[in-house]
């Protein structure tokens, strides 16, 4: 009897924004029209590639983009042909997230006619517009740190009582991340529900569980991070095969 | 013409019902989709008592042939929901809800779980019905065209007068659902939860509890058990799977036209030695059988 689990989502107990995990999300505002490329890259390797069409006739005001899933199709060809491309009202917000897996993705997007330009936007760095969201599932007492100006708060994780009732009625925790720090800078925040961070500054959020739901002290940045490889194919012309 | 009489008594005729009753077995598989949930059994039955009472009215009424379902095998298929989390509104405007967060599945059974469940001797019914006996001249398939009565005894393939109980009605009661199959449906719903979410680290179960609203609840909800087990499984094999409804109309016919209670060849060879010419056969012709409540009278025509 297969069951498939979503194993990472049970086991993450770190999400950082500029390594986005499984079960994190971040909300890019879209303000101006064109057409860009999206990279999605894990350490300094793109593992996958996209479009994405900004356009005042576009319907969508939302464009979910899931990371994990382009990786595992394999799209990373340059060719813009395969890429898979996504369409946003002007205005609207590209929604990048991860459903499975470790991920600790970057995501970047560049004009299309200038692919080797600065990225206009890249989750290294959250700036004002940008929302980071963590939908926390494990419950126990979490670290957070704006790595970007040293700013922390703490937020403990809980299964409601109350049931299923209390879990449909629950809503994100919204925080303020501005140069001022968190917004509150301590909460409750329900489980598989998460927290949500409104970005006022530049950011990069590390949330990171330090107590399990049973009190003990646990040290997840040693297990969690991500070994980067030593040798990387540099790219081929014609793009990554 | 001469007439033969043959009388049968109640023991007598007891003995005969009692043959063709230990010879009837059946069996059955079926299976049925109700969406969220998929149930299939395999049932096996044979028939064990009854009272054999022969009445004035030319009927012999048949009590409390007990139906015995063994083995009984239901398999009840559930398509649990998949566990996900996320869609909710992070950015409100007075416009509506400008971001939601995606839906992500944290848990899918696919394809769904199965529990096979033993019901051996859960359910006891019984059949009744009264019969009229009757008389039926039956050639044996296994004869040619071409062959004489005398070619026809020879190879063991003769016509033969065979006496059916054919019935004028028949009933069946579900006289009892043991209480324990409460207990049986009790521990496959655990065993359901248990396979699907017991390996969870106790925080993640109280969660899923938490976002199903209750496990056993989610898997009772999608079995449809209501108050009564006893009920919902009468219902299941009675309203569902036409069960009941199949085995009175598998007796019936078993009964009427596949299992005699007994029978003669016709022509009848003589019990008399023929050393080692060919038997005599005689022609019996304008059978009838006449039941009151002490004997079964059989008279018959004898002689072309």
């Amino acid at each position: 009897m297969p069951i498939k689990l979503n194993t990472a989502a049970f086991k993450t107990v770190v999400s950082h924004s500029d390594a986005l995990s499984v079960l994190c999300s971040i909300a890019h505002p879209c303000q101006k029209t064109g057409s860009f490329q999206g990279r999605v890259l894990q350490g300094r390797r793109v593992v996958a590639k996209f479009l994405l069409n900004v356009d005042d006739n576009a319907t969508s005001t939302q464009a979910n983009i899931d990371l994990a899933s382009l990786v595992e199709g394999g799209q990373v060809s340059t060719r813009s042909k395969k890429m898979k491309a996504f369409s946003l009202k002007t205005g609207g917000y590209a929604l990048f997230y991860v459903s499975a897996g470790k991920g600790r993705y970057v995501v970047e997007l560049r004009k299309s006619n200038a692919a080797s330009s600065k990225p206009v936007f890249s989750s290294r760095v959250l700036n004002k517009g940008d929302i980071f969201s963590a939908q926390l599932i494990r419950p126990g007492r979490y670290n957070v740190t704006n790595t970007k100006n040293d700013k922390k708060a703490v937020y403990d994780v809980v299964v409601p009582d109350g049931g299923q009732k209390a879990m449909l009625a629950a809503t994100p925790l919204m925080v303020t991340c501005s140069d001022k720090g968190f917004d509150p800078r301590e909460g409750e925040v329900t489980a598989s529900v998460g927290v949500a961070f409104v970005i006022e500054t530049p950011s990069a959020v590390h949330i990171d569980m330090y107590k399990n739901e049973k009190g003990k002290l646990i040290s997840s940045l040693a297990t969690q991070k991500i070994r980067t490889p030593r040798y990387v194919r540099p790219m081929r012309a014609g793009g990554l095969s | 013409m001469t007439e033969v009489t043959l009388a049968v008594s109640e023991a007598a005729f007891t003995n005969l019902f009692e043959g063709v009753r230990d010879n009837f077995t059946a069996s059955k598989s079926d299976s049925k989709d109700f969406g969220a949930l998929t149930a299939a059994y395999n049932v096996g039955v044979r028939l064990e008592n009854g009272t054999v009472d022969m009445r004035d009215d030319n009927t012999v009424l048949i009590k409390e042939l007990d139906i015995v379902y063994d083995p009984l095998s239901l398999t009840l298929g559930l398509d649990i929901p998949s566990i996900c989390v996320g869609g909710q509104c992070i950015l409100p405007t007075p416009w509506g809800c400008a971001i939601r967060l995606p839906r992500i599945c944290v848990f899918e059974s696919d394809p769904d779980i199965e529990v096979p469940i033993n019901l051996d001797g859960v359910i006891r019914s019984e059949i009744s019905g009264s019969f009229e006996v009757v008389p039926r001249h039956e050639s044996d398939p296994g004869r040619l065209a071409a062959m004489s009565d005398l070619d026809a005894h020879l190879a063991g393939v003769p016509d033969k007068w065979n006496f059916y109980l054919d019935p004028e009605w028949l009933d069946i009661d579900v006289i009892d659902i043991a209480d324990t199959v409460g207990n049986i449906l009790d521990n496959a719903v655990d065993w359901i939860v248990d396979t699907l979410f017991g390996w969870l680290p106790s925080w993640a179960r109280d969660l899923v509890d938490a976002i199903l609203g209750g496990l056993v609840s989610v898997v009772r909800a999608i079995l449809d058990f209501g108050d009564d087990v006893s009920e919902w499984l009468s219902d299941l094999f009675n309203v569902s799977f036409g069960l009941f409804d199949f085995i009175v109309t598998l007796v019936a016919d078993y009964f009427a036209k596949q299992y005699p209670l007994f029978g003669f060849e016709e022509p009848l060879p003589l019990p008399i030695p023929n050393n080692g010419l060919n038997p005599i056969l005689i022609p019996i012709t304008d059978v009838t059988i006449a039941v009151s409540n002490t004997e079964a009278v059989i008279t018959a025509d004898v002689g072309a």
